[in-house]
């Protein structure tokens, strides 16, 4: 039955573009494109994606305004959903990251990635492990080590089945660290909970251990390189284990859209990341830079469609 | 000290002066119109403010925040329909006293409550902030938890008496709470096969169904509701010295215990004003007339919400941390202007940290004059035919439920409840009771069942940790106090004009 549907929906989107024809294909973009950011306003992942906005509106990088449209609920489900469904004609765009990947996962949502035409990859912001600073857990070896000891006393603050917790259990996985994810909550009562010493651990954004006076410790960084702002936290590559757990933010546009339209589309972004107020915005807030298109943006959607899948099993504990 | 005198001395200028009353204006009137609040609002508003200065944005936000939670008291008083979730028990008292014919004495304490409270937690905020915001880290799960079982062994007292049908109500409440994601685990759970329930009855439509909704009902059905009188000469809207005499233990207590809730994250100025209240109505010297009248109970109450809100700007501006939904998006103002709400920010950008603590004051002050300005005004909405309100009223609740969810599903849930909330109005089921079981359930249960996975299933840290045990004795005492009180006031022989008329349940009739 909900196959069906599906079907149905892909054919109906297929069948779209076909009618309206390739006279149409000549005047994109003839109206505001409208870009639908899944959560409310003011979170990271909304501000990140209106400062590529205004760039490009500001800079005239597209022909037409582009609108944010914030479209919060049922853990990003709401806006993606609306996207998933609307016209494939190119005015209609998804900001989302690896949260796509995880609701079909944890099944609050019944369609990941495949469901859209990706444009481009802009920016990204890799994990960090941390603990509380003056805590004893210095390095992963120490939490290790306490594990070890006693096990079940490294508890990790969590928000259970989300992109932390997925993180979270890659490098527990690869290092064998033992630790035990507990439900805590969201962002502000994860750090509450580990400087309040309550658990003793937590995947974070890097901004939130590199701000002075933060009382956190980075153990380790779960990005390629080490970030610029935390240049004494060693990647979890460097101590031997090789996970990578980052937050890519991509844009998507319903499935079926017309090749040409994604590709102004994600010239437009392309031209911002090289703004260079665009640069010093999200190096400020320690995102960095980094643009993928066509065959080099499926590879990685799909290296991580496959990393978190692989992963899901613990989660699932 | 100086910087924060120099804040002041910087926010006394036009633009800074402009936008503290625009925002305290613009939330007084969302908080006072069911439906819409400062959520919302600031929401709403937070794309503007990209383009203001940083200061100025926030002293913008902060003002609508503590409008909003003001404005909540002028339809609960006399609609009997809460602004904002946060006036929840302010209609218990609230309206009541206005029935009496005493709307404008009742906005009055609503008033002056909402000011105190504003301006004795903002002393905490202004020299306590980085102590208090360290000490509430120490509030693991099982500290929540303790203190919202304190609250909700209070339940009866807001059931009117009728101890059962107080506990019927909130069960109620509790069972609807469950429908949706259980957020421990993620999966979802109660919505037999409906896709449409899967994010469970929320807030909005649930509360206005059960609170506004159902009371346009009880509105529609029973048109011969006498117009009350509003006695709002703006003579009457001062509280009299004797009025200070009487309350302020009340007026302080109910400030102290919104300040601390406020600064315990993702607790909330609901919770605030619960909490506050039971507390008020189990150690006053007359129960009995709370839920019917009682200017204690609009002091506890709206002290205490408006309390929280400075409460909870305390964790945010010391440690980053949100206490409450609305400072989630003040996190995102600031990081929109690319600061880091901390303890760095004392360091690297005082006149942010310091600007919104003197907005704070400021904005307090503002909400005061505007309110007891205006009250009079207000009062006379009572007159308005209901035939002429009422339709707004729906007409704002649907629209403030659609853009906060972006669902009609959810309209349909507001009206749902609507009907559930008349049933029980018809059955004598306590309202205030029901949403006691529908906010506070959930908390107890997310923060119970936290707790078990952090102490590895044991339940014996309930008791070992001092602050949680310190609640459990808390709710305990607080629990028998009426009785233990009835107790030593009743073998003495010279009964009081209080005590010989509420001693046995026989006398109750005489109360109604």
């Amino acid at each position: 039955m909900k196959l069906n549907t599906l079907k149905l929906a892909i054919a109906a989107a297929m069948a779209i573009p076909l009618a309206t024809g390739a006279a149409a294909q000549a005047d994109y973009p003839e109206k505001p494109v409208q870009i639908v950011v899944p959560f409310g306003p003011g979170g990271a992942g909304d501000i990140f994606a209106r400062v590529f906005v205004n760039a490009i509106n500001e800079n005239n990088l597209f022909g037409q305004p582009m609108v944010v449209v914030n479209e919060p609920g049922g853990g990003t489900t709401v806006g993606s959903g609306e996207v998933k469904d609307a016209a494939p004609d190119g005015y209609t765009i998804l900001q989302l990251h690896q949260t796509l990947i995880t609701s079909k996962l944890m099944g609050t949502s019944d369609y990941g990635p495949e469901a859209f035409d990706p444009i481009a990859e802009t920016h990204h912001v890799c994990m960090t492990y941390a603990s509380k600073e003056g805590s004893g857990l210095d390095t992963l070896d120490d939490v290790r080590a306490m594990s070890a000891a006693n096990p079940g006393s490294v508890k990790e603050a969590s928000l259970l089945g989300s992109l932390v917790h997925f993180s979270s259990a890659m490098l527990n996985d690869a290092a064998d660290l033992g630790v035990k994810s507990v439900n805590v909550g969201g962002g502000g009562k994860r750090n509450a909970s580990v400087l309040g010493g309550h658990t003793q651990t937590m995947v974070t954004m890097p901004f939130v251990v590199a701000k002075p006076d933060s009382g956190f410790h980075g153990l380790a960084f779960l990005g390629a390189e080490r970030h610029p702002a935390l240049p004494d936290v060693p990647t979890a590559i460097e101590l031997g284990y090789d996970v990578e757990a980052c937050v890519n933010y991509w844009w998507f546009a319903p499935k079926g859209t017309p090749a040409d339209r994604v590709a102004a589309l994600a010239d437009a972004f392309a031209k911002a990341a090289e703004l260079e107020s665009v640069v010093a915005a999200m190096t400020d807030r320690g995102v960095e830079i980094e643009v993928l298109t066509g065959a080099k943006l499926q590879a990685r959607i799909d290296a991580n469609v496959a990393a978190y899948t692989a992963v899901a099993p613990s989660i699932a504990e | 000290m100086a910087q924060l005198l120099t804040a002041f001395s910087e926010i006394m200028a036009f633009w800074p002066m402009f936008y503290v009353v625009l925002g305290v204006v613009l939330g007084l009137t969302v908080g006072a119109i069911p439906g819409l609040g400062a959520a919302m609002l600031i929401a709403l508003l937070l794309p503007l403010t990209f383009y203001m200065d940083s200061v100025l944005a926030l002293i913008f936000l902060v003002s609508i925040y503590v409008g909003s939670v003001s404005g909540g008291l002028i339809s609960a008083t006399l609609m009997k329909m809460p602004g904002t979730p946060s006036a929840i028990m302010t209609t218990l008292d609230g309206f009541p006293m206005a029935m009496q014919g005493k709307a404008g004495r009742a906005l009055s304490f609503g008033i002056f409550s909402s000011f105190i409270g504003g301006s004795v937690s903002w002393i905490f905020l202004a020299v306590l902030a980085p102590p208090l915001a360290w000490f509430a880290l120490k509030f693991g799960p099982y500290e929540y938890f303790a203190l919202v079982l304190m609250a909700l062994f209070l339940i009866s007292s807001v059931s009117q008496g009728a101890m059962l049908r107080g506990l019927i109500a909130a069960a109620i409440g509790f069972a609807v709470s469950l429908v949706g994601p259980d957020l421990s685990s993620g999966t979802i759970r109660l919505t037999f096969g409906a896709d449409q329930l899967k994010s469970g009855f929320r807030l909005l439509p649930t509360l206005l169904g059960v609170f506004v909704i159902s009371q346009i009902i009880v509105d529609m059905a029973d048109t011969s509701l006498p117009v009350q009188q509003a006695t709002a000469k703006f003579k009457d809207m001062f509280l009299k010295r004797a009025d200070f005499a009487k309350h302020w233990w009340n007026f302080l207590r109910s400030s102290l215990i919104g300040t601390w809730i406020g600064i315990l994250p993702g607790v909330g100025s609901a919770v605030a004003a619960i909490v506050s209240y039971t507390i008020a109505r189990n150690f006053s010297k007359t129960p009995e007339i709370f839920g019917k009248g009682a200017e204690e109970g609009i002091i506890a109450a709206e002290s205490a919400n408006n309390a929280s809100v400075n409460g909870a700007l305390i964790p945010l501006i010391a440690l980053g941390i949100p206490g409450s939904v609305v400072d989630a998006i003040l996190i995102g103002a600031l990081m929109i202007h690319n600061l880091q709400p901390g303890p760095g920010l004392f360091v690297n950008q005082p006149e942010i940290a310091y600007g919104v603590i003197a907005a704070a004051l400021v904005a307090n002050v503002v909400m005061f004059i505007v309110m007891l300005g205006f009250s009079g005004h207000i009062a006379k909405l009572c007159a308005i035919p209901k035939s002429f309100i009422l339709p707004a009223v729906v007409f704002f609740c649907i629209v403030g439920v659609y853009t906060t969810s972006g669902r009609i599903f959810d309209i349909w849930i507001m009206f749902g409840f609507g009907f559930v909330g008349y049933l029980m109005h018809r059955s004598g089921l306590s309202i205030g009771a029901f949403v006691l079981g529908y906010i506070l359930a959930p908390i107890a249960e997310g923060e119970l069942r936290n707790g078990l996975m952090l102490y590895d299933n044991s339940l014996w840290p309930l008791f070992t940790r001092p602050i949680s045990l310190g609640f459990l004795l808390m709710a305990l005492v607080i629990f028998l106090w009426p009785t233990l009180a009835r107790r030593f006031r009743n073998p003495q022989p010279r009964p009081s004009a209080h005590s010989s008329g509420q001693d046995d349940d026989n006398n109750k009739p005489k109360m109604r």
